[in-house]
């Protein structure tokens, strides 16, 4: 223990001589980890996010599909949908996107499927009539609803048609309501023009959860263009659109290896004629091989260790202290409304151990190996550099 | 030996503040956090919600657990996805021809 | 009392490549307890090799060399280390000290691999630093002392550890004539403490001292002549 200690003291030394060098280092694989932790910490947090919250989602959606593209569902699709063994209800969703020129967003109108009343995460009621709407607070933002209590929007025969906000859905619920109007059904179908007898798509409610496979086939054997979309199978869209294979946490994946890569290969392009030397008089002064591959391993070690705790602490605070502003602005894309990434803490031991594997050691072993040669060489060799 | 000291103390205080901030997590915001599920959970249920508002660029980037094989290409069959958010999320999952 | 023997050895560098040489060639020699011994002889004449091999910084390419009886050459390395640190106080040429060190960190460095706590190596240092008129240096960081001063450090730090044998490559090398006879003060105080010494030097000044009882001249890789006085 004593011993490791003396060598830990001898390898901070031994960094502090090339005290700006070190410092750039630490600074560049924390930034690396931390960009890195960010990807994970929020990618992780939000499939459990949605795991947990679309637990209440419908357990069937049936969509029709005509030439690969999605239409609207006839509305008589219900009744015999309902006459199958196993369905608790099937009802007619009736919800469509509205591009705002004014702000350049696109909305989320949706019909309230029969609801009304009052919700724990909304500011206000849900509209009682075909004048009134509750937006999400991202549209209450953007179009000062707020102030004014109302919203104005053109509707398909191009004309304006206002409507009484009669609630605003809190900021805690805006990742599922950030860019929602929720009017009535009737309001809906009469805003976009819905031909009578047609619905966006049908949600259903089957009795036994372990049937809803089955359900759905039914469905598909009677309707073939429809395409029944299951609740586990939206779970999992969350569960992919998260996975560290998809798009987000690949690019930042690879830029951040990318960097990591330069850094173990400055390393690793051999070491210097002084710190040869430098070996050799450890060696020749009574220094073992293995003390002085020890200090090279802690003086790997001190700059990783530092580094990579530095990075997790600083990826969990920008996540979820900060809202991950900095991955929300990267991630954002051309969405106009985005909403706040308030979720709950949440950190994986599994993946905080591939991380620190993925860096540490690496790392390290750019750190010991190159000095590896020269360690095993006789005091005289190493000292003539 | 104030240096290799340093160094231990510093670990340790980066590893206290990481448990720190896991612990408040689990407890301080955990217990906010059961409530707000519940409610977020009412509010799927009664408004028939099935996904996140995130990306709000296009409708398969909007609603990806509902969108359709050809939604990236809709405006030709050899079009690129032209959305950024497109190449940030991967597609639904029946779609990506997994059962589950 | 045979302290130190080599046995025909042989030291070939860069063995089997173009640039093949041959520093040492079939070299014997005996050194007792308590000798003053200088190994004299022009640039390229072998002395820092046989130097290197007596103190076991390197191994002979043939040949034998005993230290206190022990045949060191197939010696595991980690064994030969332990006789290095334990056996031999290495004065080299340019000192090789790390220079951003300070005073006492190079001192202590031979100490770092032994089980001995920080507080103890510092008192170990301590009467060593004193006895050399540097402990008042000790936080000063080498490349900020004289040639003289840093001369003194790299004697401490070869002392550090008790060592029977001072091997010292051409100590006089970079000082001048008042250094250089401090120097051979300390040597004589060393050798009052029942040390011994091996200096290898093209100095006249030093392999004329009265402080050596045995010169060997080498020319070639080989011992021309040996004088015991």
């Amino acid at each position: 223990m004593i011993h490791h200690l003396k060598i830990i003291e001898y390898a901070i030394s031994s960094l502090l001589r090339r005290k700006y060098k070190s410092l750039a280092i630490v600074v560049a694989f924390a930034v690396t980890v931390a960009a890195l932790a960010s990807v994970l910490l929020l990618s992780n947090a939000l499939r459990i996010e949605a795991a947990a919250v679309l637990q209440a989602a419908p357990d069937l959606i049936v969509q029709r599909t005509l030439a690969g593209r999605h239409e609207l569902i006839p509305v008589t699709y219900a009744e015999t949908i309902r006459d199958i063994r196993g369905v608790g209800g099937a009802t007619p969703r009736y919800w469509g996107y509205y591009y705002d020129a004014l702000t350049e967003a696109n909305y989320t109108l949706m019909g309230t499927g029969g609801e009304a009343g009052l919700l724990a995460l909304l500011e206000g009621r849900l509209p009682a009539d075909n004048t009134e709407c509750a937006v999400g607070a991202g549209v209450a933002d953007l179009r000062g609803s707020a102030d004014s209590g109302e919203l104005i929007l053109v509707n398909s025969r191009n004309m304006g048609v206002l409507y009484d906000v009669s609630g605003i859905f809190t900021a805690e619920s805006s990742l599922l309501t950030n860019d929602l109007i929720v009017l009535t059904d009737t309001a809906v179908q009469d805003f976009f023009g819905f031909p009578p007898g047609l619905a966006t798509d049908i949600a259903l409610t089957v009795r036994n959860s372990n049937e809803v496979q089955t359900v759905a086939a039914k469905i598909k054997k009677i309707f073939p263009e429809t395409r029944p979309i299951t609740r586990q199978e939206l779970i999992r869209t969350y569960d992919m659109a998260f996975n560290w294979r998809s798009g987000m946490m690949l690019t930042v994946f690879c830029a951040a290896i990318i960097a990591f890569c330069i850094m173990a290969w400055d390393k690793a392009t051999g070491i210097s004629a002084e710190e040869k030397q430098e070996i050799g008089v450890l060696k020749a002064v009574g220094w073992d091989t293995s003390d002085v591959l020890v200090l090279k391993f802690w003086e790997g070690m001190v700059i990783a260790l530092t580094a990579f705790l530095l990075g997790i602490i600083i990826g969990f605070v920008h996540v979820f202290l900060f809202d991950a502003f900095i991955l929300a602005a990267v991630i954002k894309g051309w969405s106009v409304l985005f909403p706040n990434f308030d979720l709950t803490p949440q950190l994986n031991l599994f993946h905080l151990f591939i991380m620190g594997f993925l860096t540490i050691v690496p790392y390290v072993a750019c750190t010991v190996f190159p000095s590896w040669k020269t360690a095993i060489t006789d005091p005289e060799t190493a000292m003539r550099g | 030996m104030i240096k290799s000291r340093i160094f231990i103390y510093f670990t340790l205080a980066e590893v206290l503040i990481l448990s720190a901030m896991v612990v408040y997590g689990q407890t301080v915001r955990f217990a906010r956090g059961v409530d707000e599920v519940r409610q977020k959970r009412e509010l799927v249920g009664r408004l028939g919600l099935t996904d996140f508002s995130i990306w709000t660029e296009a409708r398969y980037t909007r609603h990806p657990s509902q969108a359709d094989f050809f939604s990236p290409f809709q405006d030709n069959p050899a079009a690129l996805d032209h959305f950024p958010a497109g190449s940030v999320i991967a597609p639904p999952f029946d779609l990506a021809g997994k059962r589950p | 009392m045979e302290l130190i023997r080599a046995e025909e050895v042989t030291r070939v560098y860069h063995f089997g490549l173009p640039d093949e040489m041959t520093a040492l060639h079939t070299v014997s020699l005996v050194l007792g307890r308590g000798e003053v011994a200088v190994l004299k002889g022009p640039s390229g004449s072998g002395k820092t090799s046989l130097l290197s091999l007596i103190g076991c910084m390197s191994r002979p390419t043939a040949g034998k060399i005993f230290v206190e009886g022990k045949d060191v050459v197939k010696l595991p390395e980690r064994f030969l280390t332990n006789i290095r640190r334990e056996t031999f106080g290495f004065i080299f040429q340019q000192f090789q000290l790390i220079r951003d060190l300070t005073v006492l960190d190079n001192v202590l460095l031979p100490l770092y691999p032994s089980a001995m706590g920080w507080r103890n190596m510092r008192e170990t240092a301590r009467p060593i630093l004193n006895k050399l008129g540097i402990e008042d240096k000790r936080g000063i960081r080498v490349k900020n002392l004289s040639g003289g001063e840093q001369q003194r450090v790299a004697i401490a730090r070869a002392l550090i550890n008790d060592p029977a044998v001072i091997i010292a490559d051409e100590p006089t090398a970079h000082l001048d004539m008042d250094l250089a006879q401090e120097f051979m003060t300390i040597l004589a105080d060393l050798h009052g403490e029942g040390k011994t010494i091996i200096i290898a030097t093209h100095d006249p000044f030093v392999y004329e001292h009265p402080l050596v009882s045995m010169a060997i001249a080498m020319r070639g890789g080989q011992i021309d002549r040996v004088d015991k006085r």
